[in-house]
């Protein structure tokens, strides 16, 4: 690069920073457009987190050679965090998986296979299970990172084709309790309102929740709201762990682990006491809820205010422990209801938890009693963690419970309108819900499942007791399929291991957090063989048709045969998803075209009907009669808001009566702490990907444990000791950091290290909410000692 | 030779503070601030290795709440090869 283009390109980067910030600098276009002397510019979503970050990656001479935020993305407003923008060194990367592998017994080595031996082999097994075994012995686990396209149509040729709701994904581990809790609360799935209420509120109420850290450009915007306005906005945190997102805290609320449902209950007790509620929105739109065997009894404002009378501040502070008071209980709770406007912000710590459902319904509680919703900057916010958890899976029919559209597998009238709308016959879908993926991979281990296909995921390192059902991976007549981009603790388990695109290498959609559907659009070829996952289902499912001989498999892809692979066919996908499958739903995105998305900074936030209405960013508020286009269509009288969503016949937003509990496995004298796990600012999940970045593992080349210097000085534990923490599971032994994070007791460990010593779901317990069925990742007992000082250690990665 | 564009903040006020200490750092420039504590930074490096040190030190610097990244130029680096630091 000339030292002329470089100066060029230093102002480019220092103009485009600039404009984030409303700052002029003495440069002109002229200069601008020499800088950036691309080819073009190829706008798309990033996809290392849920917040959905809008970039441009610029592409010369077939490669990617730059990356800008998009300043007009209602998302990022412009920024993107480092993770972000190194992940660009992924395309291409030398260790790409390019070439189909295959292998009939897991202890042998792999061999190149060409595709069409590839996809012949993956149908005659499936076949093959099916005709020996029966159609639940099949089962597809895909993930919160597939595109919507490629979950929707695997879910289809799963569930129409091989006749069974064996549908599952990486989601339930992650977002399943928030799905509970929003359709148990609201009626209705997803957040109600959008990040734009950042700007607009007067409290943050982040619990269970790192952002500056799992959604650092979040953060970011909470932060700057924060600062601009550092006497009318209250950040309060809650979390047994002080994390870099306390730093912005004005008070941080530290409990002991697992106590937070007292906590909650309490300040609704508060907001009851103190007569902070909002009367008539409680009598206009709710109405009180108490889970009794299998029903829910509706029951009246007094017995609510009975059940929550027991939750006394004094009590719950005995119970939550910490720096809880009752004085602060109190605080908090008057500020959450008096502010102008409240956002609430979530994440694993709620819902990775044996009663995730119920934590979140009594975050929704509060909003609900107070009616902080519906308005600008009052939200009840669920961050998710996977940048189309909502958008493939929640929306497009990705877990076994669930069809397009937000359909109940067993509503016998949802289940038929689905078959009618994809031309098979009637009581083609089972009508029983699949196994949910702790289930599912525990008919794995049993042998019951012949045939899994994994896709963009890798179960062998992120399921919790992981040893336990890695167990039924390695078994030799479970016929494993991977499709993936890298090398992964699941790809050693495979049997047939087949190389896809990775983002920007080919054309989807991704819907994050706050309803937004985004396309990405194809920029650069894959690498040798790699292909899309829904040119892969498309061709294996003609060779599953044959083999079945079932014209009805066939008929899945009838649609799409013969599309040209980078557009035409998942642009088809989407067409017949979004026209056919969203009509009249609650997640409407007809109006979200490909042609429409694709002229935008951003995305379409659903309900969208229309491609107008779609243009201008879909629906910033649910509910909300003359912003939201369905609130008005489905409106039943005459109240500003309608609560429409599905699940609620009677259209009332539900305040759950649920009592505190604590986690499935609690401390005790053998395993005294409480562990607990999350995500660091550098890595991403199983690390398969950020692992390969050389700048983001050496800013964190292994998982550490951290220790409260309490425990430690007890312990005579030092920082850089190596440490064992071991639980009823299994046991790993990482590097000390000793510091006040943690609350005394507790211990943390990030969970993306891929080295079997420091794999932390070795130890993690596998018990799981009886609702969402999501694990309680974030508690375990466990009990730790000092193993020697410090010891010399080594990163790692899989590779073939 | 990476080229970063970056958007530092730190609290109003603190501008005079931070803006030497990054400056102290190699291949930073600073080109201009808002006035609400947002600073416009550019930052070249040898590698993007390098550079990611270097957005790391300016993060750790005193006053510095967040590094917002907006552009980033890698043209020199679209080949990739294997990292040295893995296995």
């Amino acid at each position: 690069m000339s030292l002329t283009r470089r100066e060029f390109i230093k102002k480019s980067a220092a103009l485009t920073a600039a404009s984030y910030v409303g700052l002029n600098l003495p440069l002109g276009e002229t200069e601008r457009a020499r800088g950036e002397e691309t080819e073009k510019w190829v706008r798309g979503t990033c996809r290392l987190c849920g917040v959905g970050c809008r970039l441009d990656l610029g592409v010369k001479n077939g490669k990617a050679v730059a990356l800008r935020g998009v300043a007009d993305s209602r998302t990022n407003l412009g920024y993107v965090c480092m993770k972000g923008m190194l992940f660009y060194k992924l395309i291409g990367h030398p260790d790409r998986l390019t070439k189909p592998l295959y292998r009939t017994k897991k202890d042998q080595p792999f061999k190149e296979i060409s595709w069409d031996q590839a996809l012949d082999i993956a149908a005659r097994e499936f076949a093959k299970a099916v005709k020996e075994h029966g159609n639940d012995s099949v089962a597809y686990y895909g993930s919160g990172q597939a595109q919507t396209e490629e979950t929707y149509l695997f879910q289809k040729i799963f569930r129409a084709g091989l006749q069974t709701n064996n549908v599952e994904g990486n989601p339930r581990l992650c977002m399943a309790s928030a799905v509970g809790g929003y359709v148990t609360s609201f009626g209705a799935d997803e957040p109600i309102g959008s990040y734009s209420n950042i700007e607009k509120t007067n409290c943050f109420f982040i619990i269970g929740s790192n952002m500056a850290e799992a959604h650092p450009v979040i953060f970011r915007r909470v932060m700057r709201r924060k600062l601009d306005h550092p006497k009318d906005v209250t950040v309060i945190n809650v979390d047994p762990r002080v994390s870099p997102t306390s730093r912005i805290a004005d008070i941080h609320l530290q409990f002991k682990p697992g106590t937070d449902l007292a906590l909650m209950n309490a300040m609704a007790n508060v907001i009851i006491e103190e007569k902070l509620f909002d009367e008539k929105f409680v009598s206009d739109y709710c109405v009180f809820k108490k889970q009794e065997e299998k029903e829910a009894k509706t029951v009246d404002f007094e017995a609510y205010k009975e059940f929550i009378s027991e939750y006394t501040p004094e009590k719950a502070a005995a119970i939550c422990g910490g720096n809880i008071t009752p004085d602060i209980i109190r605080q908090v709770s008057r500020t959450f209801a008096q502010s102008k406007g409240t956002v609430s912000m979530w994440c694993m710590g709620l819902n990775q938890r044996i009663r995730g459902v119920w934590a979140n319904n009594l975050v929704n509680n509060l909003h609900l009693l107070t009616g902080q919703i519906c308005r600008p900057g009052a939200d009840s916010l669920s961050l998710t963690g996977q940048p189309n958890a909502c958008g493939g899976v929640r929306e497009g029919g990705g877990l076994c419970h669930i069809l397009p559209g937000h359909r109940p597998v067993e509503n016998d009238k949802a289940r038929n309108q689905v078959e009618e709308l994809w031309g098979v016959p009637a009581g083609r879908i089972p009508p029983k819900p699949g196994l949910h993926t702790m289930a599912l991979f525990s008919a794995v281990n049993e042998g019951k499942i012949k045939a899994i296909w994994i896709n963009c995921t890798s179960p062998a390192q992120s399921l919790p007791n992981v040893d336990f059902y890695r167990k039924g991976m390695r078994r030799d007549d479970v016929f494993l399929v991977c499709t993936d981009v890298f090398p992964t603790k699941t790809t050693e388990l495979a049997n047939l291991v087949l190389p896809t695109a990775f983002h920007f290498e080919k054309t989807g959609v991704y819907g994050c957090t706050e309803r937004r559907s985004q396309l990405t659009p194809k920029a650069v070829d894959p690498p040798g063989e790699a292909k899309p996952e829904v040119w892969i289902a498309r061709e294996w499912t003609l060779r599953l048709a044959r083999e079945l001989k079932d014209p009805v498999i066939e008929k899945c892809i009838e649609p799409f045969k013969g599309l040209e692979e980078g557009w035409a066919l998942p642009k088809a996908v989407w067409d017949e998803y979004t026209q056919k499958l969203t009509k009249g739903r609650d997640n409407d995105l007809r109006g979200a075209t490909y042609e429409v998305m694709k002229g935008m900074a951003d995305g379409v936030q659903w309900p969208a009907p229309t491609e107008d209405f779609a243009r201008k960013g879909g629906t910033e508020i649910k509910f909300v009669r003359g912003i939201d286009p369905m609130a008005d269509s489905e409106a039943k009288d005459d109240k500003p808001f309608q609560f429409y969503g599905p699940a609620h016949a009677d259209r009332k937003l539900y305040v759950w009566l649920r009592p505190h509990a604590g986690a499935a496995e609690e401390p005790d004298a053998e395993y005294p702490f409480v562990l607990s796990t999350g995500r660091i600012i550098d890595h991403w999940h199983t690390s398969s990907m950020t692992g390969r970045i050389p700048e983001l593992m050496r800013a964190n080349p292994y998982a550490f444990i951290e220790v409260n210097p309490k425990d430690a000085a007890r312990l005579g534990i030092k920082p850089g000791d190596m440490v064992e923490v071991e639980s009823h599971r299994g046991k790993n032994v990482l590097p000390a950091k000793v510091y006040e994070g943690p609350i005394e007791g507790m211990v943390f460990v990030y969970w993306h290290d891929m080295d079997e010593d420091r794999m932390i779901n070795k130890v993690c317990k596998d018990a799981f909410d009886p609702i969402s069925k999501e694990p309680e990742f974030k508690i375990s007992a466990a009990r730790i000692r000092r193993v020697s000082g410090s010891v010399p250690l080594k990163p790692y990665i899989v590779s073939l | 030779m990476p080229i970063g564009g970056l958007v530092v903040s730190c609290g109003k006020g603190w501008e005079d503070r931070v803006m030497p200490k990054i400056l102290e750092l190699p291949g930073v420039e600073v080109h201009g601030s808002n006035g609400k504590g947002d600073l416009v930074v550019v930052v070249e490096a040898e590698t993007s290795n390098l550079l990611e040190t270097v957005v790391e030190a300016i993060s750790r610097v005193d006053g510095v709440l967040t590094v917002g990244m907006t552009y980033l130029n890698f043209e020199d680096e679209s080949n990739p090869k294997r990292p040295a630091i893995l296995p």
